[in-house]
């Protein structure tokens, strides 16, 4: 199991050197993107492969998706791709690759919502919920009200927002349930990917008030951009990780039991 | 002689149920034939000893009211003994899976959260089903197992079967 070889504080250590590096050289970002993203994949697939449950599987291996599509986007921006695939085709072939992990990473948080109400163990979404998905929405209204008043927004971009956007809106129905949960690595898990989420969507955000009225906030578009596959990487590990406690646990109370 | 007697004739002299006219007939037989005064006497001294045997099985077994009531004391109160030990019992057990039930809920509720994993169990004893002769807590188990392996995963699903199997 590769979560095995994975410490968090390790990769804590790893993460933050790795922050510090990409903002001192930005052309770093493209390989260690990748990196993280690739290692998420594995570990996504590691965790549906721990699951019988067949939904709940769904999920994982939908959140797998997200991350090898995003793998594989992060080459796109490279020199040899642009000049193998000419400027205007790698952007199409770029955005629609954003589309289609956002896609991923939205059925996988539906998936994950649905399940866990059909559980049967008392999780359900408050009016509140439902007014903050409202709110949402209505963000997401204006968001794109500054995009088209900003004239830069493109109908394949819109498409990857809104995607965002209604991943949001699920964020909001989990972080509920995981507040019902009362605590543990589920919920934390379950944080971290809305926590991945709701820093995609302040990048967008950040991007597009720079992009409408003035560059006020592009160091911080900048830290988002070099920090949100963390985020999607820790929740992701701390996932593989349970399993790996429980087989050891396992492995510690057979041990018992086989000295008596 | 010819016997004019026949064996209801003899029972019936020995009970004295027989009409005047019959009783007359075998007194008169039995007094003027040997072998039938002979058959009389034996049935005279066998009704005898087990009449005298009935007496002594009805002494020696005769239950007085005071024995009654001194035994009927001592079949209630080993009634009593017993049903205080089955609930004495049914406590120890109520207590020993709760302990268990506790034990399991620590081990599920870092994963899963504390109070998902006292719904977990909610659940599991909810969907048990006890057929009779069969041990609940397997089946408990089971439910558990089966709740925790959707919810936390396999690894997780094998410890709480591990962990619940070892538990005292």
């Amino acid at each position: 199991m590769l979560a095995r070889w994975i410490d968090p504080v390790f990769l804590g250590v790893v993460a933050a050197s790795s922050i510090a590096a990409n903002l001192a050289m930005p052309e770093l970002r493209i390989y260690i993107h990748t990196a993280v993203y690739l290692l998420a994949g594995l570990l996504c697939v590691e965790i549906a492969r721990d699951y019988d449950h067949k939904l709940m599987r769904l999920s994982w291996v939908l959140f797998s998706g997200e991350a090898f599509i995003l793998a594989l986007h992060f080459p796109l921006a490279t020199p040899v791709a642009t000049a193998w695939l000419g400027a205007a085709p790698r952007d199409h072939l770029a955005l629609a690759m954003v589309q289609l992990g956002l896609s991923s990473l939205l059925a996988g948080m539906v998936v994950t919502w649905w399940q866990l109400r059909q559980f049967g163990l008392g999780f359900h979404a408050r009016v509140m919920d439902w007014a903050a998905v409202g709110a949402i929405l209505t963000g997401m209204a204006v968001f794109f009200g500054l995009s088209w008043q900003g004239g830069w927004m493109f109908p394949m971009m819109a498409g990857a927002r809104v995607l965002l956007f209604l991943a949001a809106a699920v964020s909001i129905l989990l972080n509920r349930f995981c507040q019902q949960m009362g605590g543990g690595e589920i919920a934390r898990v379950i944080r971290f990917i809305i926590a991945y989420v709701a820093t995609r969507c302040v990048m967008n955000l950040v991007f597009a008030v720079n992009k409408t009225w003035a560059p006020v906030a592009l160091e911080l578009e900048d830290l988002l951009n070099v920090v949100f596959p963390w985020i999607f990487l820790f929740g992701v590990t701390l996932r593989a990780r349970v399993a790996v406690q429980a087989e050891a646990e396992l492995a510690r109370v057979a041990g018992i039991a086989s000295s008596f | 002689m010819k016997h004019t007697i026949d064996y209801d004739d003899w029972l019936g002299y020995l009970d004295g149920g027989l009409d005047q006219i019959r009783t007359a007939r075998v007194r008169e037989h039995i007094e003027h034939c040997s072998e039938c005064r002979s058959t009389w006497n034996e049935l005279l001294e066998a009704t005898a000893a087990i009449r005298s045997a009935a007496r002594e099985f009805a002494l020696v077994h005769a239950v007085g009211e005071d024995e009654i009531r001194s035994g009927r004391e001592r079949v209630l109160a080993r009634i009593r003994t017993l049903e205080s030990r089955s609930t004495l019992e049914s406590v120890a057990a109520g207590e020993l899976t709760i302990g268990r039930l506790r034990k399991l809920q620590q081990v599920v509720a870092p994963v899963c959260g504390a109070r998902t994993a006292f719904r977990l169990i909610v659940a599991a004893a909810g969907r048990t089903q006890v057929p009779q002769e069969t041990a609940p807590w397997r089946i408990f188990l089971e439910q558990l197992t089966d709740l925790t392996s959707a919810l936390c995963g396999r690894s997780m699903a094998r410890l709480v079967w591990e962990i619940g199997n070892s538990l005292p």
